[in-house]
């Protein structure tokens, strides 16, 4: 950044920027903290979109789940008429849409696709995970 | 002595059905009994080629497989309608699973009630496409797109579903009047004979299932029937996941504790079970065994590159002798009483060379017999 | 043959569409030839962004505001193929001046919200170390903070579809597998059409137009050479990989080894690292990512996501940038990024070709292009393109409502309302008509079989990979071991083959699919690359 040749429309765009840093150094005095607009301004532009943050725990079972070979084994042996978790584990970003489609959890002590997947992907804890409150922070 | 068997699939189950038949003592440990639920139905026994690999296997193969046909009576392995017995009445699964393999895969989205009129066999006859009666199963029994292993669990849990079937099937059958029917693999997961049984009488004619596409019915049918052959035996399986394995101090490690035994088979099986890992080489996880052809084998050496899917795509292996007893960089086996059996073992490409039960039955049986003090 | 067109457009990638787009819109009478697959090239290789050219707000800020501005239009124009992305930049504790690096780089992002109205963008954000790690747990624990800003992405392959979709409502020609093997001249050396050879059957025809233009990316130096003319490119081969799935849901910029900057992307339901650049004068058909780049891409994400080597890469695949050879002086606007060239002063009058370019840039350029073809013409039209919708672009659905009229899963309507658009209404009327056709084809992504036949019947699909393109079937992380078998059926009955088709369909599909997966191998790939030859297996073997 700021290497290369210089002419008279960079010589604008310059003075634009060095003008957004001194609107930043009055606003910056004027409201403080508050110009950076900071956590709540990001999950304020993203909520509606779903596009919320994940936690370590969600991050880790993300990361189990990426062992699915898509087999299709699960699907065979779950007593519930449930499909295709290991596609809805994917879609982070629609969990609304695939959440309208899954129940919100397992029975307990079921885990009959855990204990038949070849890779070992805990399977029983996508429902729940689907079904988490995507502006949850 | 106390023999321990970690891995219940095909090779583990074989391996250790036949110690305790032999009337030596066994543990299994398995965390999670589904191993070979993605067996695909074809028993590709590779006879020719395997025989030559190891001691004592061109005498064992028919002893190895009526043993296991003998285990696995739900599977309608020989006996059922569609074995095949050579000239001299030998059961010859092998040529069954290529010809339910070319039905299968003739009928292009895996469901059609075929018209298998000159019934001679019940696949070599089928015609293709106009002969075939497609049913339109996904509106079938209502939940649309399940798999058909889904609609056999189902028919095991719910006799109504059973009658349900049965009428959709007679609608199809008046309609067309076919002289047998090829239904995709959903006659359930557990007493498949008796289902198949059932369908037939009340239609009338005769009924049989292609093999159908992933998820496998056959696979989750031969995990179960694993499972129970074991179960029969009074063979205690341990629901734990093995962290390591010490041959030599004859030390197996789980997470709460330490089994001491005299022998231990390995049959944790190959990269999809995760009885080898790989991040940037390939190596065996338990005993940190060699691996075959070579140390270290960069995994993009152990892929073949000219001919993906098709060809040896994964040479490599838990490096055995030739009787299944893993051996060190001098050729010499590491441990008198540990054996390797199953994927885990390199050795021959089990798709690409046709043997891929083959492999699992034959070294699960031998490392039996070796154990037990050799042949019966 | 003796038809003759007003324009012949040589390359079916985003910008040759785009300029078929536009000029038919216009009223001329356009065929295009493409030697493979829309999109197959270097668009559908791309980042997929429709960024809105922050960078250039230092150079020149009008480059900005034009870029914002035609993202604001596609977005008007195929609504449905844009997906939001939020950027993070962390800052590293050991980057040299990481406060005052912080405090400029946000101020910087306040500078480009200006523009970010234009194409409904969000502001940007300065956050501090907790607020970042409560955003993104996963990030370095040396992370002292971040800024963010916002950008937009696009299905590459759909936007080129569609651009050929409407460039043929407008009366232009579509031929997919026909290689430009000749430029046809007349007395006077004037470049009137080309000699075409049709890859499927083999046979090669002469087709006769006004103008000829030559869009085709990396191949457009060979391309001009057909002709004695000259395009001098520095074509720069760039690789992505692609995650198996989401594992974030903001991009995350992170700088490589040798300073340069790569992103982790989350893209559709996948996330995707990039990129490379390096120079590359090999074959543009046959760039294939190797071992070394995949290591580079993820060493550098690996700085700011500690985690991203315990995940699973399941392919790459690769491009070449049609870059130019020596840039443009910095006064003309975009000159810097493409250029289009008249070869008539080479001896070659009727022929013009264009090199550089972005594909968040495509609609610009083509119509940039298409004022000079327009005008050498003496067609007097304006462009439109900005305007009208893209086929599917009309309306916005619900995919509530069309999970329900078709009685699919909410989370399949939705992702097939994202491809289609307002087109996923003739899907929903396929399976009124025949229900058994809502059964999921393609179950990672997914895809019905009532949308893989309509793209198979409206949307040129000659083999499995064009109807990956189209459909996203097969590109999931399974990478067809379910679906391809039956795909390849599907589409062998269409072109009234059988088994052999089918096979042969199989056999190229999983080459294809082998020649992105196998540099990942060592990345987790291993058991599912198990499972798909288990699955794909030829029968007989």
């Amino acid at each position: 950044m700021f290497s290369g040749p210089w002419n008279w429309k960079r010589f604008r765009s310059f003075v634009y920027l060095a003008l957004a840093f001194l609107r930043r150094r009055v606003r910056r005095l004027v409201r403080g903290r508050g110009d950076d607009g900071g956590i709540t301004r990001f999950l304020e532009n993203y909520a509606a979109e779903g596009l919320a943050p994940l936690t370590l725990e969600h991050e880790a079972l993300v990361e189990a789940t990426s062992r699915c070979i898509h087999c299709g084994l699960c699907e065979a042996v779950c007593p519930l008429p449930l499909d295709r978790w290991p596609a809805y584990s994917r879609a982070l970003a629609m969990a609304d849409a695939a959440a309208s489609d899954l129940p919100a959890s397992c029975p307990p002590e079921c885990h009959a696709c855990a204990n038949v997947c070849p890779t070992g992907v805990p399977l029983e804890r996508i429902p729940a995970f689907v079904h988490r409150n995507p502006t949850a922070n | 002595m106390t023999v321990a068997v970690i891995g219940a699939g095909l090779a583990g189950t074989v391996a250790a059905a036949r110690l305790a038949t032999r009337g030596v003592p066994v543990v299994v440990f398995d965390d999670r009994p589904g191993a070979t639920s993605l067996h695909g139905g074809g028993w590709y026994l590779g006879v020719q080629r395997l025989s030559t690999l190891f001691e004592g296997a061109a005498a064992a193969f028919g002893d190895a497989i009526e043993f296991v046909c003998g285990g696995l009576p739900e599977l309608e392995l020989v006996d059922g309608p569609f074995a095949l017995t050579d000239e001299e009445g030998t059961p010859r699964l092998v040529d069954l699973a290529p010809a339910i393999h070319a039905a299968a895969a003739s009928l292009p989205l895996g469901f059609a009630v075929a018209d298998l009129a000159p019934l001679g066999h019940p696949f070599a006859s089928m015609q293709r496409g106009s002969e075939a009666l497609a049913v339109d199963f996904p509106t079938w029994p209502g939940a649309f797109g399940r798999s058909f292993a889904a609609v056999a669990a189902r028919l095991d849990a719910e006799p109504d579903e059973v009658g349900r079937l049965v009428a959709a099937l007679r609608r199809a059958v008046e309609a067309a009047k076919p002289a047998g029917l090829l239904l995709p693999p959903v006659l359930g997961l557990r007493g498949t004979p008796a289902l198949r049984r059932t369908v037939e009488q009340a239609l009338g004619i005769p009924v049989a299932e292609a093999l159908g596409t992933l998820p496998s019915t056959p696979g989750l049918r031969l995990a179960g029937a694993l499972g129970r052959w074991l179960e029969r035996l009074n063979v205690p399986v341990r629901r734990a996941r093995v962290r390591r394995v010490d041959a030599g101090a004859g030390r197996v490690e789980t997470a709460d504790g330490v089994t001491t035994v005299d022998g231990v088979v390995l049959a944790t099986g190959g990269v999809i079970a995760g009885g080898l890992v790989g991040s940037e080489t390939l190596s065996e996880p338990l005993a940190a065994l060699e691996l075959a052809p070579a140390l270290p084998v960069d995994l993009l050496d152990a892929v073949h590159p000219q001919r993906p899917y098709g060809g040896r795509l994964f040479r490599a292996g838990v490096a055995v002798d030739g009787r299944c007893r893993p051996i060190g960089g001098d050729g010499e086996p590491l441990h008198g009483r540990l054996y390797a059996v199953g994927d885990v073992m390199g050795g021959p490409e089990r798709i690409a060379e046709g043997c891929s039960s083959g492999v699992a039955l034959l070294s699960g049986f031998l490392a039996a017999e070796h154990l037990a003090g050799g042949p019966a | 043959m003796n038809a003759t067109f007003d324009l012949i457009v040589i390359g079916g990638g985003v910008n040759g569409v785009g300029i078929a787009r536009d000029a038919a819109q216009r009223g001329l009478k356009v065929a295009l030839f493409e030697q493979k697959d829309l999109g197959a090239g270097t668009t559908g290789a791309s980042s997929g962004m429709i960024h809105g050219g922050i960078r250039y707000l230092e150079k020149d800020r009008d480059v900005t505001r034009l870029s914002c501005q035609d993202s604001g239009y596609i977005q008007q124009i195929a609504p449905h193929l844009l997906f939001r992305i939020p950027f993070l930049f962390p800052v590293l504790k050991w980057t040299p001046g990481a406060r005052r690096l912080h405090e400029l780089a946000y101020v910087y992002f306040q500078a480009y919200d200006e523009f970010q109205p234009l194409k409904r963008g969000k502001r940007a954000a300065k956050l501090d170390r907790d607020e970042v790690f409560r955003l993104e747990p996963g990030l370095h624990p040396d992370t002292v903070g971040a800024v963010t800003t916002d950008e937009w992405a696009i299905n590459a392959f759909r936007l080129c579809t569609l651009n050929a979709l409407d460039a043929a409502r407008h009366g232009a020609q579509i031929h997919l597998r026909h290689r430009v093997e000749q430029f046809l001249r007349d007395e006077k050396q004037r470049v009137v059409g080309v000699r075409v050879r049709d890859l499927r059957d083999g046979h090669a025809r002469e087709v006769h137009a006004r103008l000829v233009f030559n869009a085709t990316g990396p191949w457009a130096g060979r391309v001009a050479k057909l002709a004695g003319a000259e395009v001098k490119l520095r074509p720069g081969k760039g690789i992505h990989l692609v995650l198996d799935r989401r594992i974030v849901n903001y991009a995350i910029i992170a700088t490589a080894v040798d300073g340069r900057q790569v992103f982790v992307e989350p893209y559709g339901q996948e996330t995707w690292i990039g990129t490379t650049d390096d120079d590359y004068y090999g074959d543009p058909g046959e760039v294939q990512a190797n071992h070394d780049e995949v290591s580079y891409l993820v060493e550098a994400a690996e700085t700011v996501f500690p985690a991203i080597r315990r995940h699973r890469v399941v392919r790459a695949f690769a491009g070449v940038r049609p870059t130019l050879h020596r840039y443009g002086p910095y006064e003309d606007d975009l000159s810097r990024a493409h250029r289009i060239y008249d070869h008539a002063a080479e001896g070659a009058p009727g022929l013009m070709s264009m090199g550089g370019g972005k594909l968040a840039a495509y609609r610009q350029m083509s119509e940039e292009a298409t004022d000079l073809i327009a005008a050498r013409l003496g067609v007097a039209a304006k462009c439109r393109t900005h305007s009208t919708p893209l086929p599917g672009g009309e309306a916005q659905l619900d995919p509530k409502q069309v999970a329900e009229q078709a009685g699919i899963d909410h989370y399949a309507a939705a992702r097939l309302v994202h491809r289609q658009g307002a087109r996923a209404l003739e899907v929903v009327e396929r399976i009124r008509r025949s229900p058994r056709e809502r059964r999921l084809l393609c179950t990672c992504e997914p895809v019905t079989e009532a949308e893989a036949r309509y793209a198979i019947e409206n949307e040129w699909v000659h083999t499995l990979e064009d109807l990956r393109r189209r459909t996203s079937c097969g590109n999931g992380p399974c990478q067809g071991a379910r679906c391809a078998r039956q795909a390849a059926w599907l589409l062998a009955a269409y072109q009234g083959g059988g088994e052999k088709l089918a096979e042969e369909h199989l056999a190229r599909f999983v080459t294809a699919r082998w020649r992105e997966m196998s540099p990942t191998l060592s990345h987790g790939g291993l058991p599912q690359l198990e499972l798909v030859r288990w699955a794909l297996r030829r029968s007989e073997s």
